[in-house]
This record gives C-alpha cells, sequence and structure tokens, in this order.
C-alpha cells in the first residue's frame, strides 16, 4: 500500500482528526463530500473510515447494520483489503478497535474499558506506519502521530499482515518482526542476540528509535548508566519509548518527559526487575491511590492487606521499604487521619502482646518519637522511648549496644534545656529532667561501657550541672580509657585550659593535633590554649618565647583565615598588645589580609589590655575608611568581629567600641559601594543576618547583634520607602526586615517583593532576582512553620518602622511560669523607669548600683545590658512620635 | 535511601560482611562509569560501617521523606545492583503501556 500523502492536506484534515477520534461515522460522512470532489484523491479516506465503522459495529455484536457497510466496502475497496476484512470479521467478535484516536477512559490508567483486539489495532495503524515509513526514507518530518503509531504497532507483540513479496511494505514487516524478537531478547537479557538482531535494521527504517531505545535499555541493565541516559536521550518525545526508558533508568534519565507510563505499568515492571512477584502490584497501586489523598494509615492497611498475613513476610526488604515510605505521617494532616493514627496504634499495641505486628508499631513508634520529642513532656518521653525499647527486644533480641544508643539519645533529649521564653529562664534549669536523664546515661553506660558518647554526654552533664569534681574525675579516666580519642583529649584539654592547668592541657591537645592534624577545631582549641598560656606568663612577666613560636608555627596566614586564633597577624598583634610593643602591632598590620581588619582587632586588644593607642593608628584607620573597603572586606570584618568577642578580657565596653568601629566602618562603605557592588551588598547582608541571628539565644549575646542589625537597617531605611530605589537596596532593606521579625509578613510586604522578582526577571541583576527568591522561599517556609514567638520582640525596635510594610501582629505567647524572685517585693516595671531616669541624666554611679541591685536580683549582665542600650538609643534619638507607646518602656514586665 | 538496601544487607550483619558487600557493589559501579551509583555506595558504607552506626542508623534515622510506595519503589529499582533483565513478558508489558499512555496523550492534546 502506498503512503497516504494526505496527511498534508488541509482538506483532509477534519476527516484524519475524525480517524484519530474514532468518530467512523462523521469521518465516512466529511470523507463522501470530499470524493465527491476528488474520488481519486480521497477515496482512501472513505475506505479508511468504513473499515473502522464495520470493525466497531462487529465487536458490538451489531452484525446485520455491518453487512451493507461491509457489502459497500466490496465495490470501493481492493479485493485483497476487503478479503483480509471479510477473514477478520468472520473470527470471533471482539471489543471495538483501537486506533490511533481511541478515546480512553482514564488519564492515569489508560487502560481500555473492553480488550483491545491487537490484530484489528494492527490493520488500522498499518497504513500510517507504512506513511511513517516512507517519511523516514525521504528524510521528512515524521509527525508525534507517526511516532505513536509506530509504537503501537510493534507493542501489539503480534505479526503484521501479509504483504506482498518484495514490497515496501513487506520489508517493513520482516522489520517489525525483527524488533518485536529484540524486545523479548532485551527482556531477557539475551545481549549478544539483541545486538545481532538490531544490527539487521536498516538505517532508513521508521523503527530506528527503537534501536536506540533497546540499546540503552542494554545499557541500563549492564550498569552503563551515562550510556544509557545518552541513548534515552535520543528518543522522540511523542512517543511512548520515552515513558518507558522513565520507568527504566528514572525520570531523570530523559529529557522533557511531562508524562509517565501509567502507575499499575510501572510498579509491575519494579516489582519484575527487582524479584517479587506481580500480584503485589495491585496493592501496592491502591496503597499509592489512599497516599495520594494524604490518607496514610489507609494506605498502610492497603498494603498489609495486599501483603498478606505478615506483611514483612517472604518479602521482607520490599515490605519494610513501603511500610518506610509512608512515614513519617505529614505533619498537616487531617483530623480524621490524626484519629486513624491513634486507632491504629491502638490495635497495633493491643496486637503487639501477642507478637503480631510489632515491627509496624516500631516502625510508627519510632518516627513518632524522633519527630515529637522536644515537644513530649519529659516523663512521656522516657515512657514511649521504654515502650519502643521493649518492642525492640521483642523483635531483634537484646543487643547492648543498640540499647546503649537508644538510651543515650534519650539521656541527649533529657539533658535539652526546657523551652521557656528567653526573659522566663532567669533562673532556668539546665536540662528538661536532670533525674531522668542522669539515669537514662547510666543506663547506657552500663549497656555498653566503650561507648565513648555515652562517657562525654556524662562529661557534658557533670559541666551543665556544675559538678567540677566529678567531671574532673571522669575526665581523668576517660583519658585513661580511651587514650587514643580525639574528642577525649580534646574535651580533658579545653576544660583543663579554661582552669589553666596549661601543663595538663597542652599534652592532651597536642596528641590530638597529633591524631588528626587537619582538624580545625582542635588547631583552634591549641591556638587558644597557648595564646592563654602566654597571657598568664605575660602577667607573672616570665619569658614566653617558646610558647609564641609554637603559636606561630600552628598559624595558617592564608588570606581567607577568618579565625583570629590561626591568623599570623592577629598573634603578633596579641603578642604586641602584651608586651606593648608598637613597632610589633604596625608590621602585624600588614600582615593582614586588609589593614582594617588587624587596625580594628588592634584597637579592640589596646583597649582590653588598657594600652595607650599606637601613634598613627586614628590617621591609619581614617585614612583607611576614606578608601571604603569593599563588601567582600567588610564580611571579613564582620567575621573578625565575632571572632574578638571571643579574646580574653572582651568585655561590654569592648562589645561597644567594636559595634562604633563597625558601624564608621560600614557607613564609609555605603557611601561608596552601596550602588556599584549589588551582589557584594545582598551577600553582606545576607552575612549580617546569619551571623547576628544567635542560635542559641543566650541573652548575653545580643546586644552586639541587635546593635548590627540596627544600624546596618538605619542605612537601609531610606531605601524601603522610596519605591525608586535602587532594587539590590530595597532588597536587602527587606531582608534585614524580614530577620529582624521572623513572623509572617503582611500583604503588602508580599506584594513589594513579587514586584521585585518580576522586575529582576525582566531587567536583572541576577544577583538581586536570585536573593528575590531565597527571601521568597523563606517567607513560605516562615508560613509553613511559624516560628514560636518569644517576648524577645518587645526589645525590637519596630516602633518607628514604615506603617506600610507593618508586619502583622503576632500571636500572643503562650503563658509560661514566671522566674521566683529572690526578693518578692522587687518590681520590674519600676526598676526600668528607675534605670531609664538614669540613663537619661546620666548617672552612670546609679547605673551601677543597679547593675549590682539587678545582679542580686538573679537577672543575668546580658538581660541588663540589652535594657540599658535600648533606653541609650532611645533617649539619643527622642524624636520619634510613636516612641511614646514604646513596648519596651510601657512593659517592663519582660524581666 | 536505606543503606542496608543499598548493600544487600540485612539489620543482623557483620563489620566484615558490610565491608565484603561494598567492595564487591563497587567492582560494578565504578566513579567513572556509574557515578550516582558509586556515590550511593559511599554514602552508604559510611553510614553503617560499624555495628554502632549500623544501630544508629536504624533506631535514630529520620531520613524518610515519606515520598509515597510507587516513588519508594522506583528508587529502590534504580538502587546499584537491584535490578536486572525481568523476562520478555514484563518488558512487553511495560512498553504496551508506555505505548497506550501516550497514545491517550496524543489524543488529549488533539481533543
Amino acid at each position: 500500500m502506498a503512503p497516504n500523502p494526505l496527511s498534508s492536506d488541509p482538506e483532509a484534515e477534519p476527516v484524519l482528526a475524525a480517524l484519530a477520534e474514532a468518530k467512523w461515522r462523521k469521518a465516512r460522512d466529511l470523507a463522501k463530500e470530499l470524493c465527491k470532489k476528488d474520488r481519486a484523491r480521497f477515496l482512501p479516506l472513505l475506505i479508511e473510515a468504513n473499515v473502522g465503522l464495520v470493525r466497531e459495529m462487529h465487536a458490538r455484536h451489531l452484525f446485520k447494520d455491518a453487512e451493507p457497510v461491509l457489502a459497500y466496502l466490496k465495490g470501493i475497496c481492493a479485493p485483497e483489503l476487503w478479503e483480509q476484512l471479510r477473514a477478520e470479521l468472520s473470527q470471533k467478535p471482539s471489543a471495538p478497535p483501537a486506533t490511533v484516536g481511541a478515546a480512553r477512559p482514564s488519564v492515569q490508567t489508560p487502560t481500555p474499558a473492553h480488550p483491545v483486539d491487537p490484530h484489528a489495532k494492527l490493520a488500522t495503524l498499518w497504513p500510517t506506519v507504512l506513511e511513517a515509513a516512507h517519511l523516514c526514507a525521504t528524510d521528512q518530518t515524521v509527525t508525534p502521530a507517526h511516532w505513536v503509531a509506530v509504537d503501537c504497532v510493534v507493542t501489539a507483540f503480534i505479526a503484521p499482515p501479509r504483504q506482498e513479496p518484495d514490497t515496501p511494505a513487506s520489508r517493513l514487516a520482516e522489520e517489525l518482526e525483527l524488533v518485536q524478537h529484540a524486545c523479548a531478547a532485551a527482556g531477557e537479557g539475551r545481549w549478544d542476540d539483541l545486538q545481532s538482531l538490531l544490527r539487521n535494521l536498516s538505517r532508513n527504517s521508521p523503527f530506528q528509535h527503537w534501536r536506540m531505545f533497546l540499546r540503552g535499555v542494554r545499557h541500563h541493565f549492564l550498569h552503563q548508566p551515562q550510556q544509557a541516559q545518552r541513548c534515552f536521550a535520543q528518543l522522540p518525545t511523542a512517543g511512548g519509548l520515552v515513558r518507558a526508558a522513565a520507568a527504566i533508568a528514572g525520570s531523570a534519565a530523559v529529557p522533557e518527559n511531562k508524562t509517565q507510563a501509567p502507575a499499575r505499568a510501572r510498579a509491575e515492571w519494579w516489582l519484575a526487575v527487582t524479584g517479587h512477584p506481580l500480584t503485589l502490584a495491585a496493592a501496592i497501586e491502591e496503597a499509592q491511590a489512599a497516599w495520594m489523598k494524604a490518607h496514610v494509615y489507609r494506605s498502610l492497611e492497603a498494603l498489609q492487606k495486599g501483603f498478606g498475613k505478615d506483611f514483612r513476610g517472604p518479602h521482607p526488604e520490599l515490605g519494610c521499604l513501603l511500610l518506610t515510605s509512608l512515614l513519617p505521617p505529614q505533619h498537616h494532616s487531617s483530623k480524621i487521619e490524626e484519629d486513624r493514627r491513634a486507632e491504629w496504634i491502638g490495635i497495633l499495641r493491643r496486637r503487639s502482646k501477642f507478637s503480631e505486628r510489632p515491627v509496624i508499631l516500631a516502625s510508627i513508634l519510632r518516627f513518632m518519637i524522633l519527630l515529637e520529642a522536644e515537644e513530649l513532656p519529659g516523663s512521656d518521653l522516657v515512657r514511649e522511648w521504654v515502650s519502643l525499647h521493649n518492642l525492640h527486644i521483642q523483635i531483634h533480641g537484646k543487643n547492648p549496644v543498640r540499647e546503649s544508643i537508644g538510651w543515650l539519645w534519650l539521656a541527649e533529649q533529657l539533658m535539652q534545656p526546657p523551652e521557656y521564653p528567653v526573659f522566663a529562664r532567669l533562673k532556668r534549669e539546665p536540662f528538661r529532667s536532670q533525674p531522668l536523664a542522669l539515669k537514662a546515661l547510666n543506663r547506657a553506660l552500663e549497656s555498653d561501657p566503650t561507648h565513648e558518647a555515652a562517657h562525654l554526654a556524662l562529661l557534658h552533664f557533670y559541666t551543665a550541672s556544675g559538678d567540677d569534681s566529678k567531671r574532673n574525675r571522669l575526665l581523668d579516666e576517660l583519658v585513661e580509657k580511651f587514650p587514643g580519642n580525639k574528642r577525649v583529649l580534646l574535651q580533658a584539654g579545653s576544660l583543663a585550659a579554661e582552669r589553666k592547668a596549661f601543663s595538663k592541657a597542652l599534652p592532651y591537645l597536642r596528641a590530638a593535633l597529633q591524631l588528626d592534624p587537619l582538624d580545625r577545631s582542635t588547631r583552634c582549641a591549641l591556638a587558644d590554649a597557648l595564646s592563654n598560656q602566654a597571657h598568664e606568663l605575660h602577667k607573672k612577666r616570665r619569658a614566653a618565647d617558646a610558647v609564641w613560636a609554637e603559636l606561630e608555627s600552628l598559624s595558617r596566614n592564608t588570606p581567607g583565615e577568618t579565625s583570629l586564633p590561626l591568623s599570623l597577624w592577629s598573634q603578633r598583634l596579641l603578642r604586641a598588645a602584651l608586651e606593648q610593643n608598637q613597632e610589633m602591632a604596625a608590621e602585624a598590620v600588614q600582615l593582614a589580609p586588609h589593614p582594617v581588619l588587624a587596625l580594628f582587632v588592634e584597637r579592640i586588644l589596646t583597649q582590653i589590655h588598657g594600652n595607650p593607642q599606637r601613634t598613627g593608628w586614628t590617621e591609619s584607620w581614617n585614612q583607611h575608611l576614606k578608601d571604603a573597603p569593599g563588601w567582600r572586606t567588610m564580611t571579613a570584618l564582620l567575621g573578625t568581629a565575632e571572632g574578638a568577642r571571643k579574646l580574653k578580657g572582651y568585655g561590654h565596653s569592648d562589645s561597644a567600641l567594636a559595634s562604633e568601629l563597625l558601624h564608621k566602618t560600614l557607613k564609609a562603605a555605603f557611601q561608596t559601594h552601596a550602588d556599584t557592588d549589588p551582589d557584594g551588598l545582598l551577600n553582606f547582608t545576607q552575612k549580617v543576618i546569619s551571623v547576628c541571628w544567635p542560635e542559641d539565644r543566650l541573652v548575653d549575646h545580643w546586644p552586639y547583634p541587635i546593635r548590627l542589625r540596627s544600624q546596618i537597617r538605619t542605612l537601609l531605611r531610606p531605601y524601603s520607602k522610596n519605591s525608586k530605589s535602587p532594587p539590590h537596596l530595597c532588597l536587602a532593606s527587606m531582608m534585614v526586615e524580614v530577620a529582624f521579625c521572623e513572623f509572617e509578613p503582611s500583604t503588602a510586604f508580599d506584594k513589594k517583593l513579587a514586584e521585585m522578582v518580576a522586575a529582576a526577571e525582566k531587567n536583572g541583576p541576577a544577583s538581586v532576582l536570585e536573593a528575590a527568591r531565597a527571601l521568597s522561599r523563606k517567607i513560605e517556609r516562615i508560613r509553613e512553620n511559624p516560628p514560636d514567638f518569644d517576648d524577645d520582640t518587645d526589645f525590637d525596635e519596630d516602633a518607628d518602622f514604615n506603617p506600610k510594610y507593618q508586619f502583622k501582629p503576632p500571636p500572643p505567647p503562650p503563658p509560661t511560669p514566671r522566674p521566683s524572685r529572690k526578693n518578692p517585693k522587687f518590681s520590674v516595671s519600676a526598676f526600668a523607669k528607675r534605670l531609664a531616669e538614669a540613663v537619661e541624666k546620666n548617672d552612670t554611679p546609679a547605673i551601677e548600683q543597679m547593675r549590682e541591685e539587678a545582679r542580686k536580683e538573679g537577672i543575668p549582665d546580658g538581660a541588663f545590658e540589652r535594657l540599658l542600650l535600648t533606653l541609650k538609643d532611645r533617649i539619643a534619638n527622642p524624636s520619634k512620635p510613636d516612641q511614646k507607646t514604646d513596648p519596651q518602656i510601657q512593659q517592663p514586665e519582660l524581666f | 535511601m536505606n543503606p542496608f538496601l543499598v548493600l544487600h544487607l540485612n539489620l543482623g550483619c557483620t563489620d566484615d560482611q558490610v565491608r565484603a558487600a561494598y567492595h564487591q557493589l563497587l567492582r560494578q559501579h565504578t566513579p567513572e562509569q556509574d557515578p550516582t551509583g558509586f556515590q550511593m555506595l559511599q554514602e552508604a558504607y559510611a553510614q553503617i560501617r560499624t555495628e554502632r552506626d549500623r544501630w544508629r542508623w536504624f533506631l535514630l534515622n529520620t531520613d524518610s521523606q515519606a515520598e509515597g510506595p510507587i516513588d519508594a519503589l522506583e528508587k529502590f529499582s534504580h538502587i546499584p545492583g537491584r535490578s536486572r533483565p525481568p523476562g520478555a513478558d514484563p518488558f512487553k508489558n511495560l512498553l504496551s503501556a508506555a505505548a497506550a499512555a501516550a497514545e491517550h496523550d496524543l489524543n488529549s492534546n488533539r481533543k
């Protein structure tokens, strides 16, 4: 049969469309009209429509209706085709023929409602395949419909209709048989047969893409994924092979793969290739359907039912895999699902007494406990963990290693500090439950006395609970017990250095460094200990040259080195400060990656040690400020300032000085580089946010980040109000706002951010687009998991913030137990008012007196300093009208 | 991914068995030919090298993403060394279903 040239004919298009949709009557009527115009040209269409119609009638048992159509066909089609059709129809009647265009009942599982007769399908598609062959032979573009038809013909897996010998149709039929044999060979892993079969496929065959596909399959099973990927990447995206390839090699292996093979077929394939019975596919499909509707426990039930009495049964791997694939249950599961979970766990618990379903129960309980450990009260956590522990003994028998790990985890949870808002932690307990934690640790060590992590946890326990004598005794025991353990040596060395027992600390730390010479934390700890020893020796007026020499040998004076203990210039600056050697200080400044970093550290050290300021420091500092350090240097300076906080003797006045120096540098950088380096500014802003937000939320760390962020916020504030300001400045301002507030932003904020993303997508720059998207994602995360609101925002300086971007008020904090005070008559509000007055009058003795008073009342120095700084800032900027209602002043109950 | 499944081991295996399984699979999944598989093997080995590691992973891992049975099954079949030629019939079934899906998509697009 000659290839149909009508596919590109616009007149024939409606008929072809109707044929493709299996609308035979419509196609016949349209074709009749066309035949009236040009019978010779459009007759094949009329024949095709009538063939489809007669087959459909026959499949529906409308034999009488089919007879006149068949008689009509006899008059218009070739005798051999009519004979073939007649022979086909004389067989057992079947379902309506499936052709390219037959409608399917479902998108997910496009399996026809009635079984398709493959012979009928092949006969219908054969002309299209011939047409595809013609297109391939003449180097014309093959349409998606042709690819689909070719793939359908191959996957019918039956012999093609008989053809006259030595015709293109007969050669095509031979090639089809060849490809079908090749498929069988590939499925059975007969790779040599496959290669020899594919070799016989002609270069311009319409089945060429099957050659590529089958090669890809071979590479996949021979563990050559890159080659397989290359083969699969060349497949036409319209046909069925790209879907099959996605199932075989993974979706990532196939480009532009938007649709998949049906779930059932994929499940059967994966079961088959991993050696599991295909009968499990139905259960997996059912479980998947329930899973997609977020019915986790219904999904579990379906799997359990499908896998028979024992879920683990003969296929433990698969059962275990599928069970854990449903866990952990979604956080935002519905009330129905929550009830279902409780019901399930109840049933399983009752059954588990008879050892029926302990594995499932243990899996669910494990996730529940691990994910909800922080929220469960201590006693409940212990109870649940013990029940899980018993289940594991029931399933796996006793195992000291497992038990020790389990008890240690429980102890670590119980050693977490209890969750209270910051200002309720004035006299907080160090642990959630001290006695339970100690018991759990002892159980862990009883189970496995060689468990180093448990010993270290016990050490931490004694340290945090302030039992120094027990801690030191344990430490000595540990060093003897684990002389080759780096963590033990590091811990022992660091703690001994804290006690200024350098003769003990240094050998431990040196031994730890010898065990792992590349470990940065050990190197830092040794450098810290050495610099502290030098400090002590200097105080005693003894020579420390050997110590300085060892310290210098540890240094890494690389440009990217930000760690102060490990940089040569900072070590020399420290030495210069201790020895009051100004020349050495000046030389050290030259060694720094940027002089501003060294000048900053030098100034801090000068203040710490009460030394006179070096001659020329101010000129040098002013000169470098005039040159304005770039954003990269600013980022490094931020890291240096963080490191400087760990310098020996660093106090609150030094923090204020550091903040002032940083602010000046920041201003200089803004004036010069605010517009010229958007990437640098955004990176720096990100660094400010991440560095300054203390994860541990310890009160003592707060004044520094709050002040620094206030400064950057003040500099950026004008830009956030001006819609025409440069996008990177506007975005930096928004980033700081989000970092400050950490609760749900308003719709105005969202709108502005969306506009910014759209503008950046259109005009760039790429860095702004990336940062804006990151900010959007962050806000989404905040919305999904709103942070627990502490009353720390009462100290926030949001009162004068532009109301256009005002954030929604946070939810009210949960009621928390107020800390007990030594003096029951102590009034925080009165105290705060008195302090505000003292600050306003700049009455230093009164402030110092109040500091002492606060200490006596158990208020930490950090909290006091924070309030002091805030009051100073308020008094320094009294012009803002809404400060009158500032919650910091009006709500002094924060203490 | 579950490291026991990656290395074809069960929970009660010994250190020697873990090492042997790792080395055997490494021979089939070299970094040159199968970088993803090699990476997966490395990670799995690091997670369950010692008995303490194995029990720690078993008790305390929370890396399950709750991905659903079909996705889990697919990932399982893509673990190095897990899949093998399944036989002619399952292969033909997959191809037929994929072709039917393509046909269905084509019809949907036309409509």
